[in-house]
């Protein structure tokens, strides 16, 4: 079983600014979701050409449908800062190729402080 | 062999005038070329047709009667079906009055079926629409779909939007309801009421229009088309791009498809990579097939990483000057392409309307 590691203060993660910290030889950062107010962990690593994911955004999935019709739905994704690939905050899933893959962690708040569990 | 885009020439207007109106009549005679037709800036230095075809003795033109096509592109060329596609008259649809150019379609239409289709049980047709009045173009293709010798509808290369813009949906639409393929020829880039090609201002020289002119505009289309969802929308639709090349295809797409996966909040119903949809709509007409300055293997390679030999169907382009014939570009082929480019390619993708004939 992992354990929970203190990544930093609740307070201090705001969108555009991520918790960032090294745990067994691997970068895991803690977002912002601006959709639900929580937070989300995922390595800091893009699976397609490994630029520093947790410098991108945390956005609301936008769908949409020919014709020019768009929906934000109720998915939240991680958008990678170099070529704005998508992956999906709760299982690291890019939607649209499911080979691509972040790994995604556990994620809660204690007394302030944020623990991740990796 | 089913070739996919043999040209009839309008070699006696009166041929095709007398299936307009009288009282239209002298317009379309008036006019300062051919029917009125927009034409080419960027002419042919030397000859637009192959110079060693029989020339009609009026208009000097090959290819300008049922009989002259018949010995020269189908028993000549060895060809099971010819799909007739039309030349000059591809910028129908770019005429400035849009009531003429419908009336002018609809004769060119009727002048394939009457004057052309019985001569030759191999005969396919292409219809043209007046694309500057979309009812009167959807109405064009209700009124010829019932004749099953009529397989696609052709539209120009040189066009007022790429034909992925929701204008032409009801055009598309109505080729698809009556199991019509949509063939998009390059060519009229710039006239009319096209839009220059080149996507950098006109071209000076007939050769840099004819290089990259028709090209543009193909690609330009192609990327409309998926990048709308238009395949989505209209799921029965196939789209076969004729005389745009071939050999830019592995770049393009590859560079679309890199693209759609950061970009996808602007078209967010794009739900798989742009090559997959192309896989299943689009076809691609093999001439004018690339000389590759004898590095064929590389783009039998290419091609195949982008859904070749599938997605490749045969064409002459007789009688111009810059056709693909028929058996050089079978030897050219690798043996395992051949018989699907060469036939059944076509075949799986005109589906019933082509209906070959037994073999002679």
């Amino acid at each position: 079983m992992s354990d929970w590691h203190d990544v930093g203060a609740e307070a201090d993660i705001q969108p555009g600014a991520p918790a960032i910290a090294r745990i067994g030889g691997r970068e895991v950062g803690v977002m912002r979701d601006p959709r639900t107010g929580g937070l989300v962990a995922v390595r800091n690593r893009c699976p397609h050409s490994g630029a520093q994911l947790c410098l991108g955004t945390v956005e609301q999935r936008i769908e949409g449908e020919p014709g020019g019709r768009y929906e934000l739905v109720d998915r939240t994704v991680v958008v990678c800062p170099w070529h704005g690939w998508e992956f999906d905050a709760q299982t690291g899933v890019c939607p649209e190729d499911e080979a691509y893959r972040v790994a995604v962690y556990p994620v809660r708040v204690e007394d302030g402080r944020v623990l991740v569990q990796a | 062999m089913i070739d996919c885009d043999v040209h009839v020439q309008i070699a006696h207007p009166e041929e095709i005038l007398k299936f307009i109106d009288p009282a239209e009549r002298e317009w379309y005679r008036a006019q300062a070329y051919l029917l009125g037709l927009p034409s080419y800036p960027w002419s042919n230095p030397s000859t637009w047709f192959r110079s060693d075809l029989p020339v009609d003795p009026d208009s000097g033109m090959p290819g300008g009667d049922a009989q002259s096509i018949i010995r020269d592109a189908l028993d000549g060329q060895g060809a099971d079906v010819g799909i007739l596609t039309a030349d000059d008259a591809l910028s129908v649809g770019l005429m400035e009055n849009a009531y003429r150019a419908a009336a002018l379609a609809r004769a060119h239409n009727d002048w394939l079926r009457e004057d052309w289709f019985p001569h030759d049980e191999r005969f396919r047709g292409s219809i043209l629409v007046p694309l500057q009045d979309i009812p009167a173009a959807v109405a064009e293709i209700e009124r010829c779909a019932p004749d099953r010798r009529f397989v696609q509808v052709l539209l120009s290369g040189g066009s007022e939007r790429p034909y992925g813009d929701p204008r032409y949906l009801p055009v598309l639409e109505a080729a698809a309801a009556h199991g019509l393929a949509v063939a998009i020829h390059s060519g009229m880039e710039g006239m009319g009421l096209a839009h220059q090609p080149s996507g950098a201002g006109a071209p000076t020289f007939y050769i840099e229009w004819h290089t990259i002119g028709s090209a543009c505009s193909i690609m330009a289309h192609l990327m409309s088309l998926i990048t709308h969802g238009t395949f989505r929308r209209i799921p029965d639709l196939k789209v076969l791009l004729i005389e745009g090349g071939i050999a830019w295809l592995p770049g393009m797409i590859w560079r679309h498809d890199t693209n759609w996966r950061g970009l996808r909040d602007d078209t967010p119903w794009m739900d798989e990579p742009p090559l997959e949809t192309l896989k299943r709509h689009i076809r691609f007409a093999t001439q004018p097939l690339e000389h590759t300055g004898g590095n064929d293997e590389l783009l039998w390679e290419m091609l195949a990483a982008v859904g070749a030999p599938d997605i490749l169907c045969y064409s002459s382009d007789y009688p111009h000057w810059d056709g693909d014939e028929p058996k050089w570009l079978e030897n050219r082929l690798p043996e395992a392409w051949r018989r699907p480019i060469m036939h059944d390619n076509a075949v799986a993708f005109y589906g019933s309307r082509l209906d070959v004939p037994a073999a002679r």
